[in-house]
């Protein structure tokens, strides 16, 4: 069986609007087996989303695809812990845990372990998996030489980034707010005007970082076209591409592609670029290089 | 309150005593601990002998075994674990979920730490980590206020560590890959962040330029403080201005809430700063006793001791960081 | 701690004597402050083959500090012109003293821009980090490394630190000059 292409949570505070009509496009057309769906960035941006949430998932179920709601990927306060037990109290719903706080509130029932969650070695994947998750998404920093060795012994199926601006880095303090001289208390949301965030520049003027919210992203797009195919066969099960307000369908489809074997990489790489104009691609961290390098210099090591 | 002092070398931890330091945490000088940075930390040896030395005056040794072990080769950080254990040391300070279930059971009668790389920012983490590994201490992310932190206290059972003075980080600690998204080289697996290996300074035009992995993170002009280029503490471009959109080179001070955090239940009260000098961990440590001691007997701050900390400031500014709602 | 005196005896030293003589005097000291901190190897051993030129305010000569791969041992030479180097760290006489003996926060001497610092900033930091564990009191060491004439010239150090103090009437100067067991502490 080839290998699963997911949909992970949007990072970014698209309008509500949009947001709903971006899964509703996605679920009839995208070659996509699971999507993970919900806020993962901030708490005050919930009530937003949350009046579209139940015609999103169930045109998603309706299309074949399999949902999870992701977690916060940082708890703050009790409001937010109080948010956090709700969400894992739909017992209809598979929770993805971004937070150990959150395991024993979803332990003994399935369950998905989130790249949030520390995973760096065996030891801590058994013990999670232990608990009752039935997948885990790996942190976007690994290299190819952890994610094999995890593979190699991993009692639940392990997915990996493979496109998007990576999240790097998550605050308590909004940098987006910051950036207008605003606090997070009084923030006017102007995280919403930047929908795939706000790229962050050396004063040289280099880009560099791209900011959303609470959130730090990579400047690059995550492209592991190149790699996918060798992942596979190395046990990763899951591909996860990170939504950018781009022609995501297609950019779902290319990758349906290369692990199906009907397009090439190289190809399906170059058309790739077509679909997200501007953001450049990257691909380090796989290599153990810096994560916004893109290599093809550098042996990927799985073994 | 516990004071809780750093040493990066055998000459800080006698510094630190010396100062009157309650506690003193340090690690081993490779990559099982989250400041391995040149020149630094300590062989197998040196803890020995600082152990002998800070349990001959009844004070306290901490290990921090606080990187994420390696897939596939953990052996080392086990290793660090089991021979913390072995030479005496008063408590580990672990943050891997598979570590800290090893340590639990492999010695039972370790008092583990919780470093604030596991980030554990709420009562439901907290409480994880209490009741599957028997954590003792919970060292409090650098992301809460202290009415948080209160209320925190107010209902777990464990006790709780907070950072007093030092280096900030603005992100959830041990959850930031900015340094190996620029260098390769990460907190988490290296025990590095921006590190020196990809430091450079240039002198361009009248400015001092300060890069990582060869990008611009500062450039200051004649006369300004420099720093050193820590990702999350440079100088950016965003909407058009230029500014410390991250974060402010500057030290945290909790001098002027200390009281506060009495109040809201804290235990232990931490200086970070392994990698600084022996001069540094001195003064501050001495600072901070006579600052704990005089908020123990309910006396005001010295307002000397206060001003004293100021000049050790990191670009000699300060703040209360998280502890106060504003810096969100 | 600042001590304009010894600064301006060891920039006028530095610049002044003859190379052959000078070379005696660097080569001595770099010995007898590893002869007292034979640790200061072993947490340099990382860095070896690393090369720092050190650039002091006043001083009209350059100075290279190597880390020998092959004995594991620091030397100090006097830089030939155009010499190559990994690193290079410009400052004060006082603001290197300081770092030397660990007197000041190495961090924070940077942060004032008491120093500045180009090339390899790791071996720099190494640097820094394996001398700040050291304790190093300049004079002590070289008077434990003189040995038999070492009373000799703790005599003519006393003499001389009781005309400079009348010349000078500076605190601070006594501490930095006369030889004492441990390094105080500000």
């Amino acid at each position: 069986m080839t290998a699963a292409l997911s949909l992970g949570p949007v990072f970014f505070h698209w309008p509500p609007q949009c947001w709903r009509d971006f899964y509703f496009r996605l679920a009839e057309e995208a070659p996509i087996d699971a999507v993970y769906l919900g806020e993962v960035v901030c708490a005050k941006r919930i009530p937003f989303t949350a009046p579209e949430i139940e015609a999103v998932l169930s045109r998603l179920k309706r299309g074949g695809k399999r949902v999870f709601l992701s977690s916060l990927a940082l708890i703050g306060n009790e409001r937010e812990a109080a948010l956090m037990r709700d969400l894992c109290a739909e017992v209809e719903a598979t929770i993805e845990a971004n937070d150990v706080g959150l395991l024993d509130l979803v332990a003994g029932r399935p369950h998905v372990l989130g790249p949030f969650l520390n995973i760096y070695n065996e030891s801590t994947l058994s013990y999670f998996a232990a608990k009752g998750a039935v997948g885990a998404c790996l942190p976007a920093e690994l290299p190819g030489r952890s994610l094999a060795r995890l593979a190699a012994t991993a009692p639940i199926p392990l997915e990996v980034h493979a496109f998007g601006r990576l999240p790097l880095a998550i605050s308590a303090r909004c940098f987006h707010a910051r950036a207008q001289r605003l606090h997070k208390d009084g923030c006017q949301f102007v995280c919403g005007r930047d929908q795939n965030g706000l790229v962050v520049n050396t004063l040289e003027g280099e880009p560099f970082l791209a900011v959303n919210g609470l959130q730090t992203l990579s400047y690059t797009c995550l492209n592991l076209l190149g790699e996918v195919k060798r992942l596979e066969a190395a046990g990763i099960s899951g591909f996860r591409l990170l939504p950018l307000a781009v022609d995501m369908v297609a950019v779902a489809r290319l990758f349906r592609e290369v692990l199906d074997g009907v397009s090439g990489a190289e190809e399906a790489s170059s058309r790739l670029e077509d679909l997200v104009p501007g953001i450049p691609f990257a691909n380090g961290f796989l290599y153990g290089a810096a994560g916004r390098s893109r290599q093809s210099a550098l042996p990927l090591e799985l073994e | 309150m516990e004071l809780v002092a750093p040493a990066g070398t055998p000459a800080s931890l006698r510094a630190a005593l010396a100062a009157g330091a309650d506690t003193v945490y340090l690690g081993f000088r490779d990559e099982t601990n989250a400041r391995n940075f040149p020149g630094l930390n300590f062989s197998p040896a040196e803890l020995e002998e600082g152990l002998r030395l800070a349990h001959r005056e009844g004070r306290k040794v901490y290990v921090a075994v606080n990187t994420f072990p390696r897939a596939g080769d953990e052996a080392p950080w086990r290793r660090a674990v089991d021979k913390a254990a072995s030479l005496g040391a008063d408590a580990v300070i672990l943050s891997d979920v598979g570590l800290l279930d090893y340590a639990s059971r492999r010695h039972p009668e370790l008092r583990l730490h919780l470093s604030v790389q596991a980030a554990a920012s709420h009562l439901d983490a907290i409480r994880f980590y209490a009741e599957a590994f028997g954590v003792r201490r919970v060292v409090l992310p650098r992301v809460l206020t202290v009415e948080e932190i209160a209320a925190l206290n107010r209902q777990v059972k464990v006790e709780t560590e907070v950072f007093a003075f030092g280096g900030m980080c603005p992100m959830a600690e041990g959850r930031c890959s900015l340094s190996s998204y620029v260098t390769g080289h990460s907190p988490n697996i290296n025990g590095v962040c921006s590190p020196a290996s990809h430091v450079r300074y240039e002198t361009r035009g009248d400015a001092l330029v300060s890069l990582l992995g060869g990008s611009v993170i500062n450039r200051f002009l004649p006369g300004e403080a420099a720093g050193y280029p820590t990702l999350c503490k440079g100088r950016f471009l965003a909407s058009g201005e230029a500014g410390y959109l991250f974060e402010e080179p500057v030290s945290l001070n909790a001098a002027q809430i200390l009281s506060q955090l009495k109040k809201a239940g804290v235990a232990a009260l931490k200086i970070e700063g392994r990698q600084r000098g022996r001069a540094y961990v001195a003064e501050v440590v001495a600072a901070y006793r006579r600052l704990i001691d005089a908020v123990l007997s309910d006396g005001q701050a010295p307002r000397e001791t206060v001003a004293q900390l100021d000049r050790l400031a990191e670009g000699q500014s300060e703040t209360t960081g998280a502890y106060g709602r504003k810096w969100r | 701690m600042d001590s304009p005196l010894r600064d301006a005896l060891f920039g006028f030293a530095l610049s002044a004597l003859p190379s052959p003589l000078l070379q005696f005097g660097l080569d001595f000291a770099a010995a007898a402050v590893q002869e007292q901190h034979p640790s200061l190897g072993e947490r340099l051993r990382p860095f070896s083959g690393a090369r720092i030129a050190i650039d002091l305010e006043g001083v009209s000569r350059s100075f290279l500090l190597a880390f020998s791969e092959r004995s594991g041992r620091v030397s100090l030479c006097l830089a030939e012109e155009g010499e190559k180097a990994s690193a290079r760290i410009t400052g004060s006489l006082s603001a290197l003293f300081a770092l030397l003996e660990g007197n000041a926060d190495g961090d924070a001497l940077f942060f004032a821009r008491d120093l500045a610092l180009s090339g390899d900033t790791e071996a720099v930091v190494a640097l820094r980090n394996a001398l700040d564990n050291e304790e190093i009191d300049l004079f002590a060491d070289l008077f434990a490394a003189l040995g038999p004439f070492a009373l000799p010239a703790r005599a003519a150090t006393i003499a001389f630190r009781a005309l400079s103090a009348l010349a000078e009437r500076a605190p601070s100067f006594e501490k930095a000059v006369f030889p004492r067991p441990f390094p105080a502490r500000r």
